[in-house]
């Protein structure tokens, strides 16, 4: 099956299992491979470095229309305004793209689906962003999309925050002069903890876990990844590795972020870690999409973007600032803003952002899927099985009784085939 | 009271009264002004400035005493002396910088050496001001006496007045190359500014920078008065005082008005016949700023036509010769330097040229154009059109010059002397209209102007001068203008009544770019400045900075290629704090479409990625970043 999946996967769709058996070609090919040491958890093996499975190695890059082509939709937002005060936006807020204002504040929404736009009232230029909803520290602003018009939702307002604050739909975590601090929604008393977080890196939010780039250690383990679980206690050193932790995200229960060996991704719930080793964090941020990361890295002389899931955007030139929200990758190139939508979407039984179920029973992903309009396929025994439309909305668990799950667009008028076992 | 000791203990009991209400009024006024301004610095500077300028007047009396005894003689001797002062505290600095290194208690030396003048009692009277000339002076002085201890925001304060002196003292000894241009330089004044940032602070080489300007004021005044009378000696402080151009430059650290000074008192010792000083002060004046040839190439040509319609002949020409051979020999040491170093004699303003031809300076940028017709209407567009901060002429003049300029014809026409000065400032004026026509670079120029101006009011008869007056008036409010925007938003800074962090926030472009590097780099850190001004307020050894077309930065690309990062790693840096320019179009007509992409486009193209593919990006608001270069 699975090898029959990597067929009709297209070439920018990759996979990334490992496992000891899998490492054998890798090792052949000259590829490192084998368990990463981790600070903590159990070892789990190391990922192999993304190879191009499909393009003979000493073929030049193909220009990026052609290398993405066959596997993904891909096209230009020309209308997403201005460049922004804060690089990480254009980015994805669940089904929206969000751009700025010729002042470059987070100013339009659109929603991708159907290309609706909103215009957002008292933009700001630094936010957090969550499915569908955007926060502001700097004035305690609240958008709900396709709302244009903020409610006052959190409070104090922090005008003085060291970066863009961390969003999750009802929590803010913000980094401000020598401390930590968390609001939530509706309440006016805000927590916060004493911390000497770095000043343009924001903070990440996996409720009640926040997470920050920490400095008060640098001359001894340089920049380190510290944790504040809220309501249980002072906040603790979580990630001290040698070098510059950077780029910390989290979201549903998911931590990721990048250092000088690669991209690291950590399961929050039992502390399962895993590392591609690549050359990364050197600008944007990775993306997180439901333990699926995506990220920028060199290779070759360029900058690619690649994901867990084996989406990737390595034409020629330099691809960047991911942002990645179920079938729909945002990315820039030079100052062009592209959305790349993938053809299909395969979720494996052994892929890191799925849960195994006990004796071998087929998994569970838990997701939110935003595209209307797409069908599913399990495989079981290596035989696939139409398993009707694929539920969209809030963040819900599937359960997969089989090896693996595919997804694809379904065709406009006509019902996805099988029954709804998802 | 009929008993004269009752009145006594009376007065003196209300005067006591009045000194014990003023003095509790400091001690207890609600409002914390007093306690907020920052009294410490403020005295540390006005102490380290008036030391130098005491020292300076002592050493150049005591030298005038023996090379040229009469020009202490007037009351404008203390003036000479201070001039010829400041060239030997320049002179004496580079042997002291490159024996002792660069430090405070060097500069300290320096000052005692120049101030042992003194014990050879040369005879110099103390300048004589009246009340009313000194109430003046005052309020001329006044905007930059409240704003010196405002932090730098001003470009060339940033990249090179401040920011070169500072590095110096950090460093310890003496710096020049491509990677530090502005070291290169002559360091006349910028040594002696170094010597006064180490003993007094920002405010000290500002002040005394203000107390020079002030002079100048006041030899103008004097040297039009002597030579035309009263009215002319009222007009000719007033005409530069009137002026942007000139009132801007008051308590800021640059050496135009140090550099105008100088060749103001080389005019007078032309006139004079004094070749000495003449010597001394054009050789310091060209030590101190290049433009100063401006003024000097006219007065000597001047002085050489003479020479040969005087006889003899041959001795005239020869005292000029040696004594222009001698103003040469005061710069020589800065050009013997730069070639020890390897590098050009006049590097930086040449010897680019190994990384294929690379324009220091473009001169059709600025101003108003170089053709005839451009030249025939300069006097009109430099009085009508100049814009302080746009790029023609980048500054602003009285339009008085241009009321007198017939009146300065017709004296001229009259009376030999106002024939000198006005060849003189015309002739200067015509050199300048030839290169980059910044006001700045005329400013040695606009004192001789000044004089040629005054000179020409002296012929008016009374209801002309008031005309003249309205036109001075007419220009005051457009010329005091953006002197006082600029003190009205720094003296609270200045003061200590207003937020520090918040005023640079809003007034110095990678304010947070430069406060994340003084604050989250290892101490010792040297950083790269690559299409960015914002030296001055770094903490760390810094390299390049933008000097001119951001120059070095363009220089660094150009000759090392993809190479560039990597010879700055080797060069021991280990930040890059780049700015993003996005240089204009339309700024550049002159140059076509090719040639302007190759010198400016590409290269911020080129070090984006060079940056994006070596290094790690860990800072960025607005135009500014920070890179760290990781080790390969």
């Amino acid at each position: 099956m699975a090898a029959s999946a990597r067929a009709t996967a297209s070439v920018v769709v990759r996979d990334f299992r490992a496992g000891a058996l899998a490492c054998a070609p890798w090792l052949l090919a000259g590829v490192g491979c084998g368990p990463v040491p981790s600070d903590r958890g159990p070892r789990e093996p190391l990922l192999p470095h993304g190879v191009d499975l499909a393009a003979a190695p000493d073929r030049a890059p193909r220009p990026i229309e052609e290398r993405i082509a066959p596997a993904t939709e891909h096209r230009p937002l020309l209308a997403l305004g201005h460049r922004c005060a804060d690089r990480r936006t254009p980015r994805l807020a669940g089904a929206w793209v969000l751009g700025c204002d010729a002042l470059g504040r987070v100013a339009l929404a659109e929603r991708l689906a159907d290309g609706l736009r909103v215009e957002l009232s008292d933009p700001a230029e630094g936010v957090g962003v969550a499915p569908d909803s955007l926060a502001a520290a700097a004035t305690g602003a609240l958008w709900r999309l396709p709302d244009p018009n903020p409610g006052s939702a959190f409070a104090p307002p922090a005008p003085e925050a060291l970066a863009s604050p961390a969003f999750d739909g009802a929590h803010l975590a913000i980094v401000l002069p020598g401390r930590v601090a968390i609001s939530t929604l509706g309440e006016r008393v805000q927590a916060s903890r004493e911390a000497a977080p770095l000043p343009w890196f924001p903070p990440a939010l996996s409720w009640p876990t926040v997470l920050w780039i920490d400095e008060r250690d640098q001359a001894q383990s340089g920049l380190d990844i510290w944790r504040w679980d809220a309501g249980a206690g002072a906040p603790r050193p979580w990630v001290t590795r040698p070098g510059d932790q950077r780029h910390v995200v989290a979201a549903d229960g998911w931590a990721a972020w990048l250092d000088d060996e690669g991209v690291w991704l950590e399961r929050l719930a039992d502390g399962a870690r895993w590392l591609h080793r690549a050359e990364v964090g050197f600008r944007a941020p990775p993306s997180l999409w439901h333990g699926v990361a995506c990220w920028e890295e060199r290779d070759g002389g360029e900058s690619d973007v690649a994901c867990t899931d084996g989406m990737r955007m390595d034409g020629e030139g330099d691809q960047g600032w991911p942002s990645r929200w179920g079938p729909w990758l945002l990315f820039r190139q030079g100052d062009d803003t592209w959305l790349a939508t993938a053809r299909e979407l395969t979720f494996h039984a052994d892929d890191p952002h799925v849960e195994r179920l006990v004796g071998g029973a087929g998994f569970r992903v838990r997701t939110a899927w935003p595209a209307p309009g797409w069908c599913a396929e399990v495989a079981q025994a290596g035989t696939w099985s139409p398993a009707g439309p694929v539920p969209t909305g809030a963040s819900q668990t599937w359960s997969i009784p089989g090896e693996a799950l595919r997804l694809r667009p379904g065709t406009r008028g006509v019902t996805c085939p099988g029954e709804t076992t998802l | 009271m009929s008993h004269p000791w009752l009145r006594a203990a009376a007065g003196l009991l209300l005067a006591a009264w009045g000194v014990a209400v003023g003095a509790l009024f400091l001690r207890l006024e609600p409002s914390g002004t007093l306690a907020a301004i920052p009294w410490g610095e403020a005295a540390t500077a006005a102490g380290a400035t008036v030391v130098a300028l005491l020292a300076c007047t002592g050493a150049g009396a005591a030298l005038l005493a023996r090379l040229a005894p009469r020009a202490l003689d007037d009351e404008a001797g203390w003036l000479r002396a201070l001039a010829v002062g400041l060239v030997a505290w320049g002179l004496l600095s580079l042997p002291a910088a490159l024996v002792f290194g660069v430090q405070g208690w060097v500069g300290g030396l320096t000052c005692a050496v120049l101030a042992a003048g003194w014990l050879l009692r040369p005879p110099v009277a103390a300048p004589r001001l009246s009340w009313v000339e000194a109430a003046v002076g005052l309020g001329i002085a006044t905007p930059a006496l409240l704003c010196l201890l405002a932090p730098a925001t001003e470009t060339d304060e940033l990249y090179y007045h401040l920011a070169l002196p500072a590095r110096l003292l950090m460093e310890g000894h003496l710096l020049g190359g491509p990677w530090m241009p502005n070291g290169s330089r002559p360091l006349a004044l910028h040594l002696p500014w170094t010597w006064l940032l180490g003993l007094g602070g920002i405010a000290a080489p500002r002040a005394f920078a203000l107390a020079l300007g002030l002079a100048l004021l006041w030899g103008v005044r004097l040297r039009a008065q002597a030579w035309w009378g009263p009215r002319a000696g009222l007009a000719a402080p007033l005409l530069l005082a009137g002026s942007t151009s000139f009132l801007q430059e008051l308590g800021l650290a640059h050496v135009d008005l140090a550099t105008a000074l100088l060749t103001l008192v080389a005019l007078e010792a032309a006139e004079a016949g004094c070749l000495p000083l003449l010597a001394i002060t054009a050789g310091g004046a060209l030590a101190c700023k290049y433009t100063s040839a401006l003024a000097l190439a006219p007065i000597f040509a001047l002085l050489a036509w003479r020479a040969l319609w005087h006889a003899p002949r041959g001795r005239a020409l020869g005292g000029l010769t040696l004594a222009g051979v001698g103003a040469l020999a005061l710069v020589a040491p800065w050009w013997v330097r730069n070639a020890i170093e390897g590098l050009h004699p006049l590097f930086p303003f040449a010897g680019w040229n190994d990384a294929g031809e690379m324009a220091f300076q473009f001169r059709d940028r600025y101003g108003a154009g170089h053709g005839p017709l451009d030249l025939l209407l300069l006097p009109w567009r430099l009085i009508m059109a100049a814009e302080d901060h746009g790029d023609t002429f980048l500054g602003r003049l009285q339009p008085a010059f241009l009321a007198l300029a017939p009146a300065a014809l017709w004296a001229a026409w009259r009376d030999a002397r106002a024939r000198t000065v006005l060849a003189v400032a015309a002739t200067g004026t015509l050199l300048w209209a030839s290169q980059v026509q910044w006001l700045r670079y005329l400013l040695p120029v606009l004192p001789v102007a000044a004089l040629a101006a005054a000179a020409g009011l002296a012929r008016l008869p009374r209801w002309g001068a008031v005309a003249v007056g309205f036109a001075f008036l007419a220009g005051l409010p457009a010329n005091l203008r953006p002197v006082l925007r600029q003190t009205a938003e720094q003296a609270p800074v200045a003061l200590g009544l207003a937020d520090r962090d918040a005023y640079l926030d809003e007034h110095l472009g990678g304010w947070a770019a430069v406060r994340w590097v003084n604050e989250h780099t290892p101490p010792g850190s040297t950083v790269a400045l690559l299409f960015c001004w914002p030296a001055w307020p770094l903490d760390r050894p810094w390299v390049l900075g933008s000097v001119e077309e951001h120059v070095p930065s363009r220089y660094l690309l150009a000759r090392e290629g993809d190479g560039a990062l990597a010879a700055l790693r080797a060069g021991g840096v280990t930040w890059v704090l780049r700015g993003r320019v996005h240089f204009l179009r339309k700024t550049y007509p002159f140059l076509d479409e090719a040639t302007f992409r190759r010198e400016f486009v590409a290269p911020e193209e080129h070090l984006d990625r060079l940056l994006e593919a070596e290094a790690v990006l860990m800072f960025e608001q607005g135009r500014y970043q920070v890179w760290k270069l990781p080790p390969r």
